[in-house]
């Protein structure tokens, strides 16, 4: 299964990509002679690929960039001046230019991405506002706002691309290409981290992802994709002037890829062409045509979320074929464990003070490899901020935690993952956008699990993990039309996945109902069987008592009991911080 | 010394009309969460609502101003209707993306409607201004630097001093909890959404003589409006002040001694330096970390 | 008639999750403090904010004086007299104590601000602590005096009843005992009550009657001194291993 799975995976696309070329290429040679049908195919077919840019930065990773036209631009003034002012020949230009337009956009990306999603949006908009400064003023350089004329076409040994018929052809397959490889991202590694990062950054960073790197790359790969398209467009207009990369083209072509739909290439392909061809349609609309696509931008968000190609999606959506054959069982054991120590996880004097507020006030615990260990305590005691510390969110004050023998105290929330510490959330966190299949894979995908770099295996452990919490029918469903609980155990299948060291469960049963409860008891206690180590904190003393051999328990702060479940539920102390002070209570009634 | 002192005279009375602009901008952040990208339009569409009063109409100039204020109010709640209403419950994203559309709608509605040529609107004065010392007073910037410095005291008196701003200011903090007091939280917003429209329309009303008043007016001050509010610190009110006054400072003398053709880019390097340097602004966070 | 009727009330959040509450009958009369016990996830909070009208999906029925009170907004429910201190005080970090206290008259029309200006002061008279705090700024203080905050916040409403959920979260049990005192002074002052509490014992030391719920369900109900001895309610808290 694995063998045909990986060649299957491997040429994905490529036989209707190759009938597509040869499909554009015929139809290029086939257009009437008039230079009207020329140029616009010429605009429609470069602009398609600058918009397929901003299904993967928008579409795939979920920032906005409001500066396309930009890198388009930048791509086309490559061209230009790569080849009237310094006798460059077309390709190496357009590489000048397809670099100028990823070198700024990753140095844009590595300056905004660590913020809000917002800034993005305000610093490509101030980039898109200088680069038109720079295009109209720079004369020496850029020509100014005359623009550059007779930009000439390519001839690549005995083919000539002179003529419009094969210039169209060449801007053809080079959409067919850049079509293939978007739709390809989408279901490949580097894709599914971006639609992680989208749908969720904080699980995104749990899974191993570095959430900051990936968010560059897409933005970095958006700005290469728009270089791409304007080079083409320099070659096919042959003229070029600083108004056709304006900020309201950028506008332009961000409507054209939230009509057709952000999600596919083949949705900003739809919109691209609608938009191109609608105006030339409705001439009457000239004056008015850009308040139509304002008005337009709005209306889609409002009733097209999914743009035009979502909506196609929704017509004939098949139901989805469960994936039949064996699958290898998980190695629940960690396979990485090299350095034996006795202890997984070792925690000394931890705390976290929030202004005069200690949350936690020196804790230390040891979690024995094999274990499952409790952490228990009343609302408020300090058990959500001590998991956030453990995972990386939150900066200790003091302490130290050493994790299978590496001090992780001041490592990020993605390192710690990639160490073997595998989380899920109280308030459940998956990955909204994505299949339930898709969500376990990213976390088989976590750097240094054994199966990572193979796709095929990919799928095999991920189906494992959804066949262990009995979810494997489910895998092509959207994960949200799964019940709470079984969204629940896609967080556990997604962390089992990824071949944990430990398994910290932060209030698993939180939200469940009594059947799911009674559930999630029995498929802790398969783990446990496993002999997988697992630190859980939650409320639900019947599940907590089920499956534990070690409790602690946390009060304002503080460590106020540690042992064996019996002995700790029995602590007078645990009692009166669940129940309260019996005899002082009275007292106050009175 | 003496040009010094006049290019910062000149360099305030911009960056008053990018505060204005930039503080409904902050409020709307603060109490819908709604990051407004077509804030700059707000000031076009009321500068041509004074184009219409004062020339076509042939009305008194104070009258035009207040019924263009008025209808600035009503704009505005329109403006919430449309673009973020239908959307408030699916997330920061579709509302940016909209509001980003209502600035191309209104900026081709309004060309469609009057054409692309600049109008030209007299000063609130028929006197050229005043000579004070070295610096020669335009009467026009000296009316928006007192206008401006009104409408903050104005707000701080009804942020500080009423039932109302603090119902407001409860809005912004916790929608929930208000609305579990009685405080009616969509009235809250629309209500902010109508007063940033009128910041924003009395922005463009005062520079509307300076500037020539046209459909693009508005995008370079949102800009410039935005980079404010990123270099004052993010959402915050004096923040925005501050980083206005900055900003038209800066680029006003970078523009005399240094380069007219790139006056635009100092803003958006200004911004870039400080997105660098120090995200938070000058400002920061107020309310501290607690979970 | 009860005051506060609540009949076979089920809830969830979202369609597709599952019933956080499967159909619970509490009623409260004019002029009692009733507690809603049980461990954490039991549906305490829940029921409150269904009661409020902030959960999405509900079904049975809650009537305030005869009034139902689904299908109403938020804001009108608390203008009809349901005032909700809610789980983790939720006082507006950017005003000060007397700005907090006086909001909470937010749901009464006609009031002037004189008249308001003299509640306020006398909430100052119940909570003397908060006295030297006027002019602080909510996010200065300490848990205890943001609950106290958040009660006078509420009382500000003249509530027919007064919901208050986890007084105790979070609290060193000293303070927990003062936050309990002004509860039972409250109920003396003639406002009715309805507690939701995990601190089981100090919530019986104040209340008439009290509910133990058990996920979404009532598990037992009755007096103070019947359920200080049910084991159920122990079981409930700690699980099987506390009683054995």
């Amino acid at each position: 299964m694995s063998v045909n799975l990986a060649s299957a995976r491997l040429w994905r696309g490529f036989p209707q990509a190759i009938l597509a070329c040869v499909a554009v290429v015929a139809v290029a040679f086939m257009l009437p002679s008039e230079g009207y049908y020329l140029n616009i195919l010429m605009q429609a077919v470069t602009y398609a690929i600058a918009v397929s840019g901003l299904v993967v930065v928008l579409g795939y990773c979920g920032q906005i960039s409001i500066a396309q036209a930009a890198f388009f631009g930048l791509g086309a003034y490559g061209v230009a001046i790569g080849m009237v002012d310094y006798h460059l020949g077309f390709f190496p230009a357009w590489l000048c230019g397809i670099g100028a337009a990823g070198l700024l956009g990753v140095v844009l990306g590595l300056g905004s991405l660590r913020l809000g999603g917002h800034y993005l949006a305000m610093v490509t908009i101030s980039f898109q506002q200088i680069l038109t400064l720079f295009l109209t003023n720079w004369l020496e350089f850029t020509h100014g706002p005359d623009g550059i004329r007779g930009i000439p076409r390519p001839r690549l040994g005995p083919i000539s691309f002179e003529g419009g018929h094969a210039f169209l052809a060449l801007c053809m397959v080079t959409l067919v290409i850049v079509t293939l490889a978007v739709w390809r991202l989408k279901t490949g590694r580097l894709g599914r981290a971006m639609q992680a990062v989208r749908d969720n950054e904080l699980a995104a960073g749990t899974c191993g992802i570095n959430v900051f790197a990936t968010k560059v790359i897409a933005f970095g790969l958006s700005a290469v994709l728009g270089g791409i398209g304007g080079g083409l467009f320099a070659g096919g207009f042959q003229y070029i002037s600083p108004d056709q990369f304006s900020f309201g083209e950028s506008i332009v072509l961000l409507t054209m890829a939230l009509l057709g739909g952000v999600q596919s290439p083949f949705g900003s392909l739809i919109g691209t062409m609608v938009l191109i061809i609608l105006p030339e349609w409705l001439r009457f609309l000239k004056e008015v045509y850009l308040a139509v696509y304002g008005a337009a931008v709005i209306l889609i968000m409002v009733f097209l979320p999914d743009g035009l190609w979502g909506l196609m999606l929704e017509r004939v959506r098949k139901r989805a074929k469960p994936i039949l054959g064996d699958v290898p069982k998980l190695p629940l054991l960690s396979q990485t464990g090299a350095a034996r120590t006795d202890f997984v996880l070792t925690i000394e004097g931890l705390a976290k003070h929030f202004g005069g507020l200690k949350a936690l006030d020196g804790i230390s615990l040891a979690v024995r490899r094999g274990s499952v260990h409790a952490l228990i305590g009343p609302n408020g005691s300090g058990k959500s901020t001590f998991i956030n510390v453990i995972t990386g969110l939150y900066k200790p004050t003091a302490g130290r935690v050493v994790f299978a023998g590496q001090d992780i105290t001041h490592v990020p929330p993605y390192e710690r993952n990639r160490a073997g510490l595998a989380r899920t959330f109280q308030n459940i966190r998956v990955f909204r956008g994505m299949t339930v299949l898709e969500n376990v894979m990213v976390g088989a995908e976590r750097p240094g699990n054994d199966v990572a770099e193979n796709p095929a295996f990919v799928v095999e452990r991920a189906l494992a993990a959804l066949d262990f919490v009995g979810l494997r029918g489910d895998a092509h469903r959207e994960v949200g039309a799964l019940s709470y609980g079984h969204q629940r155990y896609v967080e556990i299948a997604r962390a089992l996945a990824a071949t944990p060291q430990m398994l910290l469960l932060d209030e698993p049963a939180a939200g469940l109902n009594l059947t799911e409860k009674h559930e999630l008891g029995e498929l802790l206690k398969r783990l446990k069987g496993h002999g997988l180590t697992i630190l859980i904190i939650d409320h639900d003393m019947k599940l907590v008592e089920q499956v534990a051999d070690h409790i602690t328990v946390l009060n304002f702060g503080k460590r106020i009991a540690d042992g064996m479940p019996k002995d700790v539920l029995n602590h007078p102390d645990v009692i009166a911080a669940y129940l309260g002070e019996p005899q002082e209570a009275a007292g106050a009634a009175s | 010394m003496a040009i010094f002192l006049q290019l910062l005279f000149t360099g305030l009375g911009i960056g008053a009309i990018y505060a204005l602009v930039a503080l409904g901008f902050v409020l709307l952040i603060r109490a819908a969460s709604v990051v407004n990208f077509a804030q700059g339009q707000f000031a076009m569409v009321g500068a041509y609502m004074l184009v219409v009063c004062l020339n076509v109409l042939g009305l008194p100039y104070l009258l035009s101003m207040a019924i263009s204020v008025v209808l600035m109010a009503v704009f505005g709640v329109i403006f919430a209707g449309a673009t973020y209403w239908p959307l408030r419950h699916r997330g920061g994203l579709p509302v940016i993306i909209s509001t980003i559309g209502a600035s191309i709608f209104l900026e081709n509605i309004v060309l469609f409607l009057y054409g692309p040529s600049p109008e030209v609107l007299p000063g609130l004065f028929d006197s050229p201004g005043i000579q004070v010392g070295q610096v020669f007073m335009d009467s026009q910037y000296l009316s928006i630097l007192v206008a401006a410095t009104l409408l903050v005291v104005l707000q701080y008196f009804i942020f500080e001093k009423t039932l109302l701003g603090k119902k407001l200011q409860a809005t912004s903090q916790d929608k929930e909890m208000a609305s579990l007091l009685g405080i009616p939280v969509a009235a809250m917003i629309l209500f902010t959404f109508s007063y940033s429209a009128m910041l924003g329309g009395i922005a463009g009303m005062l520079v509307a003589p300076v500037l020539f008043v046209s459909v693009g007016m508005g995008g370079l001050i949102a800009l410039k409006a935005f980079a404010a509010n990123i270099i004052g610190g993010y959402g915050s009110i004096p923040g925005a002040i501050l980083g206005g006054l900055a900003l038209g400072v800066a680029e006003t003398m970078g523009a005399a001694y240094i380069s007219v053709p790139y006056k635009d880019a100092f803003a958006f390097a200004m911004l870039l330096m400080f997105l660098a340097v120090r995200p938070q602004g000058l400002f920061g966070e107020k309310i501290s970390e607690k979970a | 008639m009860s005051l506060l009727e609540i009949e076979n009330l089920t809830a969830r959040y979202s369609s597709g999750a599952g019933d956080v509450l499967k159909g619970i009958d509490v009623s409260v009369e004019e002029g009692e403090i009733v507690a809603l016990l049980g461990a954490n996830g039991a549906g305490k909070s829940t029921t409150l904010r269904a009661i409020s009208g902030l959960v999405p999906h509900v079904g049975g029925s809650i009537k305030l004086g005869g009034v139902p009170l689904f299908g109403q907004g938020v804001e009108a429910i608390v203008r009809l007299g349901v005032a909700h201190v809610p789980e983790g005080r939720r006082v507006f970090p950017g005003l000060t104590v007397a700005e907090n206290i006086m909001l909470g008259a937010s749901n009464r029309t006609g009031l002037g601000r004189a008249e308001m200006m003299r509640e306020v002061d006398e909430k100052f008279e119940l909570f003397p602590d908060l006295v030297r705090l006027r002019d602080a700024l909510g996010w200065t203080l300490s848990g205890g005096q943001l609950q106290m905050v958040a009660v006078a916040r509420g009382l500000m409403a003249k509530p027919r009843v007064l919901l208050l959920d986890e007084p105790s979260l979070g609290l060193a049990p000293l303070i927990v005992q003062q936050v309990f005192k002004i509860v039972a002074e409250i109920r003396r002052r003639g406002t009715t009550v309805l507690l939701v509490e995990q601190n089981a014992n100090v919530a019986l030391s104040v209340a008439d009657r009290g509910y133990v719920l058990e996920t979404g369900r009532v598990l037992v109900s009755g007096k103070p001194e019947d359920l200080w001895k049910d084991p159920q309610v122990r079981a409930a808290y700690l699980g099987g291993h506390a009683i054995a």
